[in-house]
């Protein structure tokens, strides 16, 4: 058994959710981990990527419900006139595809959610901007929880060059190597690039033995034919990834 | 001289004066010439008046702006070129032509950075036209301090970004006056509850351009932070905390304002063959933003005291259930 995890900020925002598969499986991991007494780390990098997943939709959900509070309704599909909303709103803020695909997936789950559906019946103007207010408070309060993880102990940020043993760090030829190496395996993600490159300097740092990096994401760190988790491997001695949904990660020597 | 003719020597003035270094003017002292009459104008009306540096700028900057409303086919005013900084608009040979009538001796400088005329300078001012003269004496003769504050804000609502007017009267300045002082009173949360708003509001008026994205991030990131620390000042203030909050907002302005003049609606033509080396300078200064708002990241878990534990009601599950699966839908994670 790994008694060292490194969480990707996928799975630190998974568990702040309640009706995803998701979910589900990021609640029976951290269960799972607290039972095993597992040290769970992070980097500042990964730490900011889970803050910003609330923080872009606080900014353009935010900002579309603002649209929605002053919509002038014509009809009574509210679908659609929330729909429509949305499209005279992207065309004002100049939206990325990212964040178009992002705020119709909100849009569209609030809306089932049939919680926005009765604010809007109830009070157009007052209603959407209780609604925006609520969603604002709700984002506070998981970026709180983010941040008491870390205060209260069960998260260690990890920031770079912080070991308090100068001769552990990694010299930055060898992190320049390294880095190269793993541009060629995740070729399009500069970010997870560097989280990996953050492991990978924690462990060393810290004089952990072999380090489990746990992530959702199987594009990046898994790949066709788990080809991808076979090279990082290859290239960053001592790190191991999985995905939180498999069972108790084993070392070679359990 | 016809208003034609005075804009044909402006003109040929601007063209010769900025062809090769907008920052220092090759012919300094031409545009000097011209910025000067207009400053001794300011001291004649108000000849026991301290003003500052920034004064002038921001006096010379309405002055431009009143007269392009009035007069907008007669850009008299393009000899004193300016682009959006840390004060707002700045204008280089202003500084210089203050710079030069203290060595003159038309001006003294004092120790707090004030200028005033120099003991028994009386000049007479040439080569104004009338009607500048009595604009100037318009926004001259009333000027004081909180007729200056006004002035300012008069001049964000010419601003390139709506970021800025926001930022700056709606956070920045009402956050420094408590901010910096040692001894709080509680804080009313209302001033709380209109900063957060502030801030939510300013975080969605960051420009979505290019080279804005990292500070757009970044941003973000501070508004999450700051917004913990004003929420933990709600029980009791902690001097430390909201001082370092002040001194980061303060970092943000600055990083802003270094990307904002890069935009074509806040630098004056004189200044594009700056814009290479500024953009050299904000991506640098971005860099270190980054490292600033991790430590101070750092600083407000260590100094906020959060509910333990975080409770979620059913409706707020709901709402973060959207939040969280409109990321993963957009990743392909399973």
């Amino acid at each position: 058994m790994f008694p060292d995890h490194f969480l990707d900020a996928n799975v630190m925002v998974g568990s702040k959710m309640w009706l995803d598969k998701h979910h589900t499986i990021a609640t029976e991991y951290t269960e799972r981990v607290d039972r095993e007494k597992i040290a769970r780390h992070t980097s500042q990098l990964a730490f900011n990527e889970s803050k910003r997943v609330f923080e872009q939709i606080r900014e353009i959900g935010g900002g579309y419900l603002d649209a929605l509070s002053k919509y002038h309704y014509t009809t009574e599909n509210i679908l659609s006139e929330m729909l429509q909303c949305q499209t005279e709103y992207e065309k004002t803020q100049n939206l990325s595809d990212n964040e178009k695909e992002r705020l119709f997936s909100f849009i569209n789950d609030i809306y089932r959610s049939s919680q926005i559906v009765r604010c809007i019946q109830q009070d157009t103007i007052n209603g959407v901007s209780n609604f925006k207010n609520d969603v604002l408070k709700g984002i506070k309060k998981a970026t709180k929880d983010l941040h008491n993880d870390v205060k209260m102990q069960r998260l260690h940020l990890y920031r770079r060059f912080e070991s308090p043993n100068p001769q552990r760090r990694v010299r930055y030829a060898e992190a320049a190597h390294l880095r190269r190496n793993l541009s060629n395996v995740i070729v399009d993600n500069d970010n997870d690039v560097e989280l990996l490159i953050d492991a990978y300097y924690l462990r060393n740092e810290y004089g952990i033995a072999n380090l489990c990096f746990v992530t959702f994401d199987n594009k990046h760190f898994f790949g066709q034919n788990d080809a991808n988790r076979t090279d990082i491997e290859a290239i960053l001695r001592g790190i191991y990834v999985q995905h939180p949904s498999y069972g108790p990660p084993q070392t070679q020597s359990d | 001289m016809t208003k034609r003719d005075s804009l044909l020597a402006y003109s040929s003035i601007q063209a010769f004066s900025y062809q090769r270094s907008p920052i220092m003017p090759q012919n300094n002292e031409l545009s000097e010439d011209k910025v000067r009459p207009l400053i001794r104008q300011i001291f004649l009306e108000k000849p026991n008046y301290p003003f500052t540096k920034l004064h002038i700028q921001k006096i010379l900057y309405k002055l431009k702006q009143n007269l392009s409303e009035r007069y907008p086919d007669y850009p008299v005013f393009d000899v004193i070129p300016s682009y959006w900084y840390y004060e707002g608009p700045f204008s280089p040979p202003v500084n210089d032509a203050i710079t030069a009538m203290v060595h003159s001796m038309e001006l003294t400088a004092r120790s707090n950075g004030r200028y005033k005329l120099a003991d028994g300078a009386h000049f007479a001012n040439k080569g104004l036209e009338p009607y500048i003269i009595s604009e100037l004496q318009s926004i001259v003769k009333p000027f004081n301090r909180p007729y200056f504050d006004k002035l300012g804000e008069d001049i964000y609502s010419d601003a390139p970004s709506e970021f800025m007017p926001l930022y700056k009267y709606r956070y920045l300045v009402p956050f420094r006056k408590l901010a910096t002082r040692m001894r709080a009173d509680p804080i009313h949360t209302d001033v709380l509850s209109q900063w957060e708003d502030a801030l939510y509001t300013c975080e969605r008026k960051v420009p979505r351009i290019a080279h804005f994205r990292e500070f757009k991030t970044l941003f973000s990131s501070f508004v999450t932070e700051a917004v913990m620390v004003m929420d933990s000042a709600r029980e009791s203030w902690d001097y430390n905390l909201m001082k370092e909050t002040y001194n980061v907002a303060g970092s943000i302005w600055k990083r802003f304002a270094e990307g904002i003049r890069i935009e074509d609606n806040a630098h004056d033509p004189p200044f594009t063959t700056e814009l290479k080396s500024w953009r050299q300078i904000f991506d640098n200064r971005i860099k270190v933003l980054r490292f600033e708002l991790d430590d101070f990241t750092s600083e407000v878990i260590e100094g906020v005291q959060f509910e333990e534990p975080i409770e979620y009601d059913e409706d707020t599950k709901q709402i973060l259930s959207a939040v969280v699966k409109s990321y993963f839908s957009t990743e392909d994670f399973l």
